[in-house]
Parts: C-alpha cells; structure tokens; sequence
C-alpha cells in the first residue's frame, strides 16, 4: 500500500497548531491564537499568510467590543486540506510504524 | 520514523497526532457560545422576575396585596431556581469536551447566579427599610446593574477582556438607565411604577439577553 504524501503546509509544527486549532473552532480572533498558542505577533503572522496563500485560512477585520479586530477563519478548502491530512497520518500511524516508513519531506 | 518539514523542524507523524490531541482540548469558541447562552438565559429570568412583580402590583392593588405581602420575597425564587439549573446545565454540557481548566467551577455557577439574585434581594430588603419614593423596579434594576458590573469585574462567566468590557458598559447601561428614569419621574411615584414595569424588562432583556446573544453569534 502506497504512503500518502503529507500536505506540507500542514505538516509544520506551528502551522499543525494554528490549523488544527481553527479546525475545531473554525473562527477566531488572532490574539486569541496568538495567546493559545503561546506565539508572537511576527511568527503568527508568518505562519497565517502561508496558510493564507494556500487559501486554507482567511483573514478579515471586524467591528468588535473595543474597536476593529482581526478574524482568521478556516475556509472550505483548508477544512478538506486538514481532513485529507488526519487521513494520511492515520495511514502512517498504521501502517508506518510496521513498515519503517517516513513521511516524505517538504519542500525546501 | 521522521520527517524534515520545510522550516527545518523535524515532525514525525506521532508528534503530529500529540500536538492535535493538544489542541483538541482548546475551544475558545465553545466555551464563548456557552457563557453568551448562560447571559441569554438571565436576560430571560431578570425580566421574567419583573413582570411577575408587576403583576402582582397590579393584579393586588393596595399595601397589603390582599393578604398575600408575604409572598412578595418569595417570588424571584421559582425563577432563579430555573435560571441556575439552565446555567448548571449549559456548562455541564460544555465540560463533556472542554477541559477542566476552561469549565466553570461549582462556585462559579453558585457565585453568578447568587451576585444578580443576592442584588435583587437586597435591592427588595432596602425598599422595605428606607420606604424609599422610588419604585421599587427601578431599585431592582440598579440592583441587576450592579451585579452585572461585579461579574465583570470579578471575571465570573467571562472569557476575554473584550466580554469583560460589553458587560461592565452592559451593567452601567442599566444602573444608568434606572437613575435617569427615577429622576424623570421625581414626585410621581405611580407614574415611576408604571414606566418602570416597561423599562425594567425591557432594559434587562436588552443587555443581557442582547449581549448573550452578540456573543454567542460572534463566537
């Protein structure tokens, strides 16, 4: 049985977090994030406009409590981004250990 | 079994599978949607308490109610019986999947229910001492205000400094709004109890169930 490849957008430490974290609340406020996720503004920015280029994730200002408030949203596609990605580690994690198998690496 | 990922950090698919479980327990949204339902629920059982009153004012007429003035501190109770059971089950429901650290605590749900309830009663205790020329909602009312400043101020059923804010404005709202309408109506104590048994539910119905309900669609 042949390995899926790990979307490697994903398959990156703080990026996992942020999107597993949208994943289950699918909208949240990027201080929010940023203090879960005990991140900095600059790393958080980074990470979020990767994931935004990919078009996993979605940033917008709203009108809160308190003034304007930047919003990230997963959006449809980074929904089946990330299933697609527990898909392929639960195939690793059943498949893998038995076999010796790794991931494939990411991009440079 | 490991993998380079582009920024260089190793992450094998076990470690992937740890920092999702992780962050499985972190539902800022979940407990958000409770706690603006819980406010939802007491901007049912304030108004509901005030109409009850008001009915009865003017369903019994007269100072001694018809015989039945000894009912009148009792009858908030059957209310705010119902509100900390819906307020109990609102985050016992929540706390089948949020994390201990992020569900109230038992005397967190005791403490928000008793500071808006214990403020109605003394609110109620000190008309009866002062035989104040006020009416008695508008005391009622202050009474919620202030209860709802206090739970913002000590951070009960809130989650983040923007919730803590849109309740301290909500509890000034209504102490605001209970001031301006008792000095509107100076020297005309009738007139006061009658403005009052509209503005009270309404005022109270509009900030906490309002605000309850802001939350709960922002989350």
């Amino acid at each position: 049985m042949a390995l899926p490849t790990l979307d490697p957008v994903i398959h990156q430490p703080t990026r996992l977090r942020i999107m597993a974290l949208l994943y289950r609340n699918r909208v949240a406020a990027f201080t929010w994030v940023r203090d879960t996720l005990a991140l900095t503004d600059g790393n958080l920015d980074t990470h979020a406009a990767k994931l935004e280029e990919a078009g996993y994730v979605k940033r917008g200002r709203t009108l809160d409590i308190g003034g304007f408030q930047v919003k990230m949203k997963i959006t449809p596609e980074g929904d089946a981004a990330f299933r697609a990605y527990l898909d392929g580690l639960r195939v690793y994690l059943e498949i893998g250990p038995a076999t010796g198998s790794t991931p494939p690496e990411g991009p440079p | 079994m490991g993998a380079l990922t582009s920024e260089g950090e190793r992450l094998t698919p076990q470690a992937a599978v740890n920092e999702i479980s992780r962050i499985e327990h972190l539902h800022g949204a979940l407990a958000r949607r409770t706690a603006g339902m819980v406010w939802m629920v007491w901007g049912i059982v304030a108004p509901a308490i005030f109409m009850t009153y008001s009915f009865v004012f003017h369903a019994f007429p007269g100072q001694d109610f018809a015989g039945y003035y000894w009912l009148l501190p009792l009858l908030w109770i059957p209310w705010a019986a119902m509100g900390l059971v819906a307020t109990t089950t609102l985050w016992r429901s929540a706390a089948l999947v949020l994390p201990r650290d992020r569900t109230r605590s038992g005397l967190g749900y005791v403490a928000t229910g008793a500071v808006i309830v214990g403020l109605i009663v003394v609110g109620m205790i000190v008309i009866h001492l002062l035989v104040a020329p006020i009416a008695e909602l508008a005391w009622a009312l202050t009474a919620i205000g202030i209860g709802v400043t206090l739970l913002a101020i000590l951070g009960i059923n809130i989650n983040d400094a923007t919730e803590r804010r849109m309740w301290l404005v909500g509890g000034i709202l209504l102490v605001a709004t209970a001031l301006v309408g008792s000095l509107a109506f100076v020297g005309s104590l009738a007139a006061a109890r009658d403005a009052f048994a509209v503005i009270s539910p309404l005022a109270s119905a509009l900030v906490m169930f309002g605000g309850g309900l802001y939350l709960t669609s922002k989350a």
